[in-house]
């Protein structure tokens, strides 16, 4: 198989996955966080790994531990030596933490690697909505993260006519799916009319449409793709990576994210594969509004028109293309940096069939997003990867 | 220690913006050496007075807020007629009055107290067809 030198298309098999039970673990440190998850992948290596043989790590995490480096990882693992990178790229901080170490591997500079994502959000009592500070005049003059990604609602409701039960739809379909989710944060069903009952946090946006504060931690494992068969026999290999970055003040409408549009363009290149090919995918629902908007951005929808595709059923967990069958971040939750790491983990499983109650049948490619907030607008970092059998 | 206010307090004063000779971007607050739009890297800025008349392009409603803040507090997206973009306080209007290309005007109000002295700052108000008088 013949490959652009650019392209990271086949270079790379996960080899191992795991996390812990997400939720609010004011029992663990981020460094028990980080040691469980990491135990975790190495125990579902088919064939075993030992620790020697990870040659490199990175480590995503948005909050500072240790001072800003990643050596939080190597006190949790035990890793030392070996070069540890810690990388923090806003909601998108896992993925990249995941798209450096392949880039590392696919060049042939390391056999096997480890990546790991974690954050602890649960130690800030006020979570991020204390961050809005009205003195920071120019950050935002005190728009909180909901407040974010409520102007897209806004925006998007207004310009495509849809009703907020068109978007709550969204925050149904993720909390049912959660309930069977054994790592969700909030495993509990909600109606549609609880959605739009629930009290605003920041109009348009109800507590529902809102992802829980949680804590997390989740490790993947990979190697250069011809030793993937020492490892296992049925690995998972990066078909396409893509990341890029925007800000609304260049201008542009507030119905689409261009840093997504942007990122996607560059996976599905790789991979060589268009929207229409993709079976399952694990997409950023930080908010209900985001994962309709990102239906359109990554062409699973036309503008406008995502709502249809819940309608239809097409991305229930029993539809044609299932849209985050582990309940998203609207029920799994957000640790920021474990996010993207734990999407690859559930899509991992998912191609080797042992995704258990969310298993979506016989998928052959899948897709992973996060679209994060970044200098105070959302939408500045927008990150894609495409994983096949 | 400088408040951060102080270091884009004309632009913030005074609303002035800087617009990208190469392409038209207009930025604001702040001016660097590069523009964000067409990349021209150095870019020619010239220092050009925004006009306190825009519109809404978005807006939500907050209700969960830290203690400092008046809750609900209606915040919006506004582009002013120059296209810079910016994030506003919304006043003197009402949840039904609101919608998406409501047209806005900047009006200068006590943005809050920082060790004992009022720092103003723009906030929106809905553009009333009244002619200010300017004894006002
Ligand atoms: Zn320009």
């Amino acid at each position: 198989m013949t490959q652009p030198t650019n392209s990271l298309r086949g270079r790379v098999a996960i080899i191992g996955a795991g996390m812990i039970d997400f939720g609010e673990l004011f029992s663990m440190s981020l460094e028990e966080m980080i040691e469980q998850a990491y135990l975790n992948a190495l125990a579902s290596v088919d064939k075993g790994l030992d620790a020697g043989e990870i040659e490199a790590a990175w480590l995503g995490t948005v909050y500072p531990a240790m001072g800003n480096t990643g050596l939080v990882l190597a006190h949790a693992t035990g890793l030392f030596d070996i070069p540890v990178t810690r990388v923090e790229n806003a909601c998108a901080t896992g993925s990249d933490a995941f798209r450096n170490a392949s880039m590392a591997v696919a060049a042939g500079i390391y056999d096997v690697a480890l990546v790991v994502g974690a954050e602890k959000m649960r130690d800030e009592p006020g979570g991020l909505i204390a961050r809005s500070a009205l003195k920071k005049l120019w950050l935002g003059r005190g728009v909180t993260m909901p407040a974010y990604f409520g102007l897209r609602a806004t925006a998007y409701m207004e310009r495509y006519g849809v009703g907020r039960e068109g978007i709550a739809a969204v925050s149904v379909k993720n909390h049912a799916n959660g309930v069977k989710y054994p790592h969700a944060h909030l495993r509990i069903n909600c109606s549609l009319d609880e959605v739009l009952k629930a009290p605003y946090v920041s109009y348009p946006l109800g507590l529902y449409d809102c992802c829980p504060v949680t804590d997390g931690a989740a490790a993947l494992l990979i190697c250069r793709a011809e030793l993937a068969q020492r490892y296992t026999d049925s690995p998972v290999y990066l078909l396409g990576s893509g990341l890029a970055t925007d800000s609304f003040v260049r201008g542009g409408d507030l119905t689409s994210f261009k840093a997504t549009q942007e990122a996607a363009r560059q996976a599905y290149e790789m991979a060589g594969l268009g929207p229409e090919q993709i079976n399952v995918a694990e997409i950023h629902d930080c908010f209900s509004i985001t994962e309709l908007i990102s239906y359109e951005d990554l062409g699973f929808a036309p503008a406008g028109r995502g709502a249809e595709l819940l309608e239809a059923g097409t991305v229930m967990l029993e539809g044609e293309r299932p849209i985050n069958p582990s309940g998203g971040l609207l029920s799994k939750g957000h640790p920021l940096g474990a996010t993207g790491v734990a999407q690859l983990v559930e899509l991992y499983e998912q191609l080797r069939g042992q995704a258990g109650a969310v298993q979506v049948k016989e998928p052959q490619f899948a897709l992973q997003h996060n679209i994060g907030i970044g200098r105070w607008a959302t939408g500045s970092v927008g990150c894609v990867h495409i994983l096949g059998r | 220690m400088t408040p951060e206010h102080w270091r884009l307090r004309r632009a913030n004063d005074r609303l002035i913006g800087f617009k990208c000779r190469s392409c038209g971007w207009v930025s604001f607050p702040e001016r660097r050496k590069t523009c964000k739009r067409c990349r021209a890297a150095p870019a020619q800025f010239e220092e050009i007075q925004l006009s306190p008349y825009g519109k809404v392009l978005s807006y939500v409603i907050q209700q969960r807020l830290p203690e400092e803040f008046e809750s609900p507090l209606a915040v919006a997206v506004i582009e002013l007629e120059e296209g810079a973009r910016l994030y506003g306080h919304l006043v003197e209007t009402s949840a039904e009055e609101l919608h998406v290309g409501l047209e806005v005007e900047a009006d200068y109000r006590v943005m809050y107290r920082d060790e004992g002295l009022n720092v103003y700052s723009y906030k929106f108000a809905p553009r009333r067809n009244v002619a200010h008088d300017p004894a006002d």
